[in-house]
């Protein structure tokens, strides 16, 4: 019996403890609800950077080591499509991809760093150069060139002139293709040239 | 050791055909000049590489008044460009500094590459004495719509203006259907506003319009944009009139939405009958863009058909039709044709041999 009355009052005790922090709960959540819904007044401020930026996604073409082919004069190196080898044994390379990854328009500038004499040297050497859209609308106000096309590789020129390379992710990468010719009386050795790409903010 | 190959050569390829990334932030920084004004500017520097050895440079015709906080950076990194502009500076208009960065060679194959990137910080000296510029933004709208529009006015100039500015409204047909006044507002040198209204389109046909708008500042500049006040039709600028009888064949419906909103399903439901059949087909819904044309494609069997039809075309979108009718004639392959064509190639062949007789007559030889 006594122990069915001290079971009884402790559940009383639970029961009004209960009520009492439902109480406490509810208007805790009241208060809230005012301070969310209430007269608070904020400025939301957002700057969005200007960026211009530029990416070689494929920075480099590297053709290996090789020679002409015995009985032949010259071989001939082509990055075009997946690129091509003949009368030579180097590997073949694609072009280079460049990007504009920032959220600026810029005027793009692509210079050569030596010519087909310094580059490969010997008789007949060649070496040309082609720019073209790899996502199209990427290169638009071309000037001095014509978007496709290759051009002798040239120190002494502005190669390309690209007045709006477009940021726009569906049009923004142009891609650099090479025809080289290599004769059998070339320069021997670790023969290099650099491309340098100017992006200037627009 | 085999292990060991394996990651120097994967190494060896990640390292030839890496990626060559250079930014800098921000691109374009716009200033008036101030005589003897100090303009700071924190420009950051993006690369692939930590590093990378950048090399940062300025250049351009100002370029002696910058002071660079480092010539050099490794990896990504930021620096200051100082700026302390000069008293005077005699030509007027706009001058460019360039700071720019410039990472060393990517060297890795026979053809390797550099990128040099450049931000520009373009500093206006203002024209002697009153000089506006002006620009008037407004886009498409439609029917019943309030068009927002935008006149951005900036003084180039040296000396203070007051400046008003009046807009009209003119519809295609050269007739002024509206107009609009701002009150005048004092512009100090180098001070820009832009100033904001709607129009009303309200009792506006739908069609093309020209907005005009007139800057007077003691002198006069216009500045003029075209827009056009749309309405919910799509037309219907061509249909397929003729079909060879050959099969499944492919009915094509040209239209133009005349709307300024996108619409989501535009479909036709076209109709062709003679006065022994009727044949009804339904093209596939496309989107239609706002103002923009679009052809719909439906497929016809004409193997059974014959001569001439006439066409019903029903266009449905949100909830309006357009129908157009037209007629629509099967091609056939006619015989009567095919003969005249040999006959004809039977009188060239006739006429060359008489005229060349003596040459295949073994006997003249």
């Amino acid at each position: 019996m006594n122990d069915s009355n001290l079971l009884l009052g402790l559940a009383v005790i639970a029961v009004v403890v209960s009520v009492i922090a439902a109480g406490f709960t509810y208007l805790s959540i009241a208060s809230l609800t005012t301070k969310i819904s209430g007269l608070a007044i904020g400025t939301a401020n957002l700057t969005v950077e200007t960026q211009a930026s530029i990416n070689f996604t494929t920075a480099v073409v590297n053709w290996g080591s090789g020679k002409v082919n015995d009985g032949q004069t010259q071989a001939h190196l082509s990055t075009v499509g997946a690129g091509s080898v003949s009368n030579g044994n180097w590997t073949a390379a694609t072009g280079l991809i460049l990007e504009n990854n920032g959220n600026s328009n810029v005027s793009l500038n692509i210079t050569v760093g030596k010519n087909a004499s310094n580059f490969i040297g010997g008789t007949g050497s060649l070496y040309f150069i082609n720019v073209s859209d790899n996502e199209v609308g990427a290169c638009t106000n071309a000037s001095g060139f014509a978007l496709g096309l290759f051009y002798s590789a040239n120190t002494s020129n502005t190669l390309l002139n690209c007045n709006s390379f477009r940021f726009d992710e569906a049009a923004d990468a142009i891609r650099i293709d090479f025809n080289i010719t290599i004769p059998e009386n070339s320069l021997k050795g670790a023969l290099g040239d650099i491309i340098t790409a100017t992006a200037t903010a627009l | 050791m085999k292990r060991g190959l394996v990651f120097l050569l994967l190494f060896l390829f990640f390292f030839v055909n890496n990626s060559s990334a250079l930014g800098i932030s921000p691109a374009v920084v716009n200033l008036d000049f101030k005589p003897g004004e100090k303009i700071e500017i924190d420009y950051k520097v993006s690369s692939d590489f930590s590093d990378q050895r950048i090399i940062v440079f300025t250049k351009g015709d100002l370029a002696e008044h910058v002071k660079l906080s480092t010539n050099e950076l490794t990896g990504s990194g930021m620096f200051r460009a100082t700026i302390t502009l000069p008293d005077s500076i005699d030509k007027p208009g706009p001058h460019t500094i360039s700071i720019g960065v410039e990472e060393a060679p990517n060297e890795g194959g026979a053809i390797g590459t550099l990128v040099r990137v450049i931000g520009v910080v373009k500093v206006f000296v203002p024209y002697p004495g009153k000089y506006a510029e002006a620009e008037l933004k407004i886009g498409d709208g439609n029917i019943d719509e309030n068009i927002p529009f935008e006149v951005y006015v900036v003084n180039r100039g040296r000396e203070d203006i007051n400046v008003d500015v009046n807009l009209l409204f003119i519809d295609g047909l050269g007739e002024r259907v509206g107009t609009m006044q701002f009150p005048s507002h004092l512009m100090a040198s180098g001070q820009e506003k832009t100033f904001k209204g709607t129009l009303n389109t309200e009792g506006y046909k739908p069609g093309n319009y020209m907005a005009e708008a007139y800057i007077n500042y003691g002198d006069e500049l216009m500045t003029n944009k075209s827009f056009r006040i749309g309405s919910l039709f799509v037309n219907i600028t061509n249909f397929t009139t003729e079909l060879k009888k050959e099969g499944i064949q492919r009915f094509s419906i040209d239209i133009e939405s005349m709307w300024n909103e996108n619409i989501k399903e535009v479909f036709a439901d076209v109709n062709i009958s003679n006065e022994f059949e009727s044949i009804t087909f339904r093209t596939p819904s496309e989107e239609l863009n706002a103002w923009n044309r679009k052809t719909l494609v439906g497929f016809l069997d004409t193997s059974t058909l014959e001569g001439e039809y006439k066409t019903e075309i029903t266009l449905n979108y949100l909830g309006e039709q357009t129908v157009t009718y037209g007629t629509f004639r099967i091609k056939e392959f006619n015989l009567i044709y095919l003969m005249i064509g040999i006959i004809i190639v039977l009188i060239g062949v006739i006429v060359f041999f008489v005229r060349n007789r003596k040459a295949f007559n073994p006997r003249k030889k």
